[in-house]
């Protein structure tokens, strides 16, 4: 292959994935900004959309049907978690909230591997067509599908959020809590939407993924990772982690073709450390120390 | 809560004694291989204590000081570069130095952002020892380590390294709990309540956050290195995300406020564990892959709910009653 | 009230604190404005002004909590402007809270000893081994600390627990932890906030009592009686900038601070 279409391959195949994370780091932080809860169940979300899918299909529903009650079921999940878990909970600390729902996609990884073992499963791509070959670079159907899901879910929800009242409704209360609850908001009600849109939306993702890296009873917890990376380096906000989520995939994707494939996940999870850290230093402060003399 | 030291000593050399005098009265082989990784268990878990419950610095990096401590101790010896117990120690001050250096831009991280950074890093760690497979043997671990030698005795019955480990276990809590009623153990509690007016004390935070995270590495890897010997061999699994899931629940069910939760919460678990995995053999005999994982986070989540302080919170409540009881029925108010 | 302090007081002669230019900015916003001035004779020295004139931020620069963008501040002949606030106070300058900042996981007592912390150094080694050195230290930390509380008489109360005590109380436990450091110069923000009169009365001894034996102190407050009652010399912040800095006499009948205070308005 020309480097032309090396690049442009690992390039499709970054931003395929790079879309994935987007919409995770989506579903954490719709959650974490509307009721501050670290989701770390998030990943889970995206195992079981791709899991029961295929569970679904075998059983002998079309795909469309398979998945469609796969992402209800995941809803479903989701407010069950939220219900079960995380309103019993009264005067929750972020740690607290993060034990409980690490302990709560345990659980849920472990129900699936009971149930479907230890392989790894497949489901078939939304469209039958045959993998399009542009400049050397082999493209699937499957790829674009999912890179134009993510356009769909930041279309909807940017009408959702800025055009219905309820939208608009959720924004006030992810900014000012306390007032949104004065004008009479009820706020937990909508933290039990956001988990439940954050359960449809991963299972969404899952879903559209599977096709091309498969799934299984444990993927839930890197995806889980990487969708936290992305939120935290996308500073929370839905464009900055679209965007970091896109620049995520793209460095894996340019990293495991160039380089190697074994390092990937240490690559995104370093580098949010890294971010993290950067990101505490008061850069006017050191500026001044190497310009000013106090003496 | 006001520590009475001479209680806590009442109840230690007790403990104390229990625990050396055991095996001559339980001779089960089992009873004393569950005992052995108690011990090793438990120092993990007294510093995961120190660092969440004391110093309120949640860092969720211990299963990699205790790998690390592991694999070093154990390529060093098979190596041929130093004999096993000088291995250890090295691999102890090796594993410091790298807790220090990584410890002092990450604990300026707070809160939620320390915890995943320190989550971050058990899942690089995890790659690398699976990458690096020239130096750790890979994904399959590093086999063939030596048997434990000091001085020409060597280690070899589970009965050795019951009191080996035991010993250990035991001057760790005694060094941790003399550690938490000192000044500096003040100093740690201090800036858990409120980091500003530590500040306004004359209190170091960087310097004292940094000075905890160093001393838990150390004493998790130093326990790394005697797991390591124990198994003869060294895989990536045994310090991952599972490990992690086990600490905290130790921790979180014995009770993050006191010292004497870590084992509490330890020796609860584990024979918790133990009970479970004889119990599914027989009812469940397919299911026991998934169960732990299953069994931990709803044992986890239930803790929370409904006992956040945990074993030892409980505990208080409890006397707490009683001496109000005691006090009633004697008159005084 | 126990008037044996001079264990807790460092040294008074020589004593010069001056701030040259401090300016402190958020967003934009001057917080605090090219602030300049020096204690040298005066025992307490306080700044007053209006809400967001700047007082808290001023001794959040003073004591470490904030470093400025510009400006200097001396003491013990250094420039202690970008100083951590641990090292300020090994140096004798320390703060109370206007929230306390009490430590709520410990009791009274111990609270009173954290304030003691400098009076030992032994480190974690010492600690965990129990070395004698370090019992030592701790007895005389015990001490101390036993002493601070009976100077505003809660030594009965040394087992209990912060949050039992009342609001007057806990302040006061503030001050007496800051005196554990040993200061020269104490700075106190906002004391007697939500304290009832009586409770102003038993703060107010106990700051005279301090004094006799030669502490300085800083005093940012809200309460403009009490502060004339006290003051050698008032400082008036508004928007950030220094306004006046005087006598107490000569600065109440300033027509700036009046102003400032009551708008304008011929009174």
């Amino acid at each position: 292959m020309t480097l032309v279409s090396q690049t442009l391959q690992y390039a499709i195949s970054g931003l395929t994935s790079g879309s994935i994370y987007a919409i995770v780091g989506i579903c954490w932080s719709i959650v974490f900004l509307i009721s501050g809860v670290l989701n770390f169940a998030t990943g889970e979300f995206v195992m079981l959309g791709g899991m029961l899918t295929w569970y679904f299909a075998k059983s002998g529903l079309g795909l469309g049907m398979a998945a469609g009650l796969a992402i209800m079921c995941t809803c479903l999940v989701a407010i069950l978690l939220e219900r079960l878990v995380i309103s019993p909970i009264k005067h929750g600390t972020e740690m607290m909230f993060m034990l409980v729902t690490i302990a709560s996609a345990s659980v849920i990884r472990g129900l699936v591997l009971i149930s479907c073992g230890t392989e790894t499963r497949a489901i078939k791509p939304i469209f039958e067509a045959k993998s399009v070959n542009v400049m050397g670079a082999t493209i699937m159907p499957q790829a674009i599908f999912v890179m134009g899901v993510l356009g769909v879910v930041m279309l909807g929800l940017y009408i959702f959020l800025n055009y219905t009242l309820f939208g608009k409704a959720l924004r006030a209360s992810s900014i000012n809590r306390t007032g949104a609850e004065l004008f009479g908001i009820n706020v937990s009600r909508f933290r039990l939407f956001c988990f439940g849109l954050a359960g449809g939306m991963g299972a969404l993702a899952g879903v559209i993924i599977t096709p091309i890296s498969f799934t299984g009873y444990n993927i839930g917890l890197v995806a889980s990772l990487k969708g936290l990376v992305v939120s935290i380096v996308g500073g929370w906000g839905i464009g900055g982690t679209v965007l970091s989520g896109l620049a995520l995939g793209l460095l894996e994707g340019f990293v495991a073709g160039f380089v190697s494939t074994g390092w990937g996940d240490a690559l995104s999870l370093g580098l949010m450390v890294v971010f993290l850290i950067v990101r505490t230093f008061d850069f006017k402060e050191i500026q001044r120390r190497f310009l000013i003399d106090d003496r | 809560m006001t520590v009475k030291v001479f209680e806590n000593r009442k109840g230690f050399l007790f403990f104390t004694l229990l625990i050396l005098a055991g095996p001559l009265v339980i001779k089960s082989n089992y009873i004393i291989s569950v005992m052995i990784l108690i011990a090793i268990y438990g120092v993990l878990s007294i510093g995961m204590e120190i660092l969440m419950g004391q110093a309120g610095l949640f860092s969720l990096a211990h299963p990699t000081w205790f790998g690390l401590g592991a694999y070093i101790s154990g390529i060093l010896t098979v190596r041929n570069m130093f004999p096993p117990i000088v291995s250890i120690l090295v691999a102890g001050i090796i594993v410091a130095i790298v807790a220090y250096i990584i410890g002092a831009p990450i604990l300026r991280l707070k809160g939620f952002y320390l915890a995943c950074a320190t989550f971050a890093i058990i899942i690089i760690a995890q790659v690398a020892a699976s990458q690096l497979t020239d130096l750790t043997g890979g994904p399959e671990g590093l086999v063939g380590v030596p048997a434990l030698s000091v001085a020409g005795f060597k280690f070899k019955t589970d009965l050795q390294f019951y009191y080996l480990s035991w010993i250990f276990c035991l001057a760790c809590y005694l060094f941790c709990s003399n550690l938490i009623s000192s000044r500096m153990g003040r100093a740690i509690k201090s800036f858990h309540d409120s980091e500003v007016a530590s500040g306004s004390v004359g209190i170091n935070v960087p310097s004292y956050k940094l000075q905890v995270f160093v001393l838990t590495s150390a004493m998790a890897s130093i326990v790394g290195g005697i797991f390591c010997f124990y198994l003869r061999f060294v895989v990536p699994e045994s310090f991952g995300f599972l490990l992690l899931l086990e600490l905290l629940m130790m921790t979180i069910l014995g009770g993050l406020e006191d010292i004497r939760g870590a084992l509490i919460g330890t020796i609860s678990v584990l024979w918790l564990k133990e009970f479970l995995n004889n119990y599914l053999r027989k009812v469940f005999p397919s299911m026991s892959s998934g169960f732990d994982t299953i069994f931990f986070g709803i044992l986890i989540i239930v803790v929370l709910i409904f006992m956040p302080r945990g074993l030892v919170g409980w505990m208080d409540r409890l006397r707490n009653l009683w001496e109000k009881q005691f006090h009633r029925t004697s008159g005084e108010i | 009230m126990n008037m044996e302090n001079a264990d807790n007081i460092a040294g008074t002669a020589n004593f010069e604190f001056e701030v040259v230019n401090l300016s402190k900015c958020f967003s934009g916003i001057r917080a605090i404005d090219g602030i300049s001035f020096k204690i040298k004779h005066e025992q307490v020295v306080s700044v007053i002004g209006p809400n967001g004139a700047g007082k808290t931020t001023l001794i959040n620069l003073l004591s470490g909590a904030l470093l400025p963008d510009s400006g200097k501040v001396f003491f013990s002949q250094r420039n202690v402007a970008r100083f951590p606030a641990h090292k300020r106070v090994s140096l004798g300058i320390c703060r109370t809270f206007q929230l306390e900042e009490l430590f709520t996981s410990m009791t009274v007592l111990e609270n009173a000893m954290v304030g003691c912390h400098l009076s030992g150094n032994s480190g974690i080694l010492s600690a965990g081994f129990h070395f004698k050195k370090e019992r030592k230290e701790e007895a005389l930390i015990k001490s101390k600390a036993f002493h601070n509380l009976k100077l505003i008489g809660l030594e009965e109360k040394a087992f209990q627990r912060v949050s039992n005590l009342p609001l007057g109380e806990r302040k006061l436990l503030g001050v007496v932890r800051a005196l554990g450091t040993r200061p020269r110069l104490l700075m106190l923000d906002e004391p007697t906030g939500g304290l009832a009169a009586y409770e102003v009365v038993k703060f107010k001894e106990l700051i005279l009592s301090l004094l006799q034996n030669g502490l300085r102190i800083l005093l940012v407050e809200h309460n403009v009686p009490f502060v004339m009652s006290i003051s050698q010399r008032i400082i008036v912040l508004n928007y950030g900038r220094k306004i006046a800095d005087g006598a107490p006499g000569v600065v109440k009948n300033n027509p700036e601070v009046i102003r400032a205070y009551l708008g304008d308005s011929d009174w």
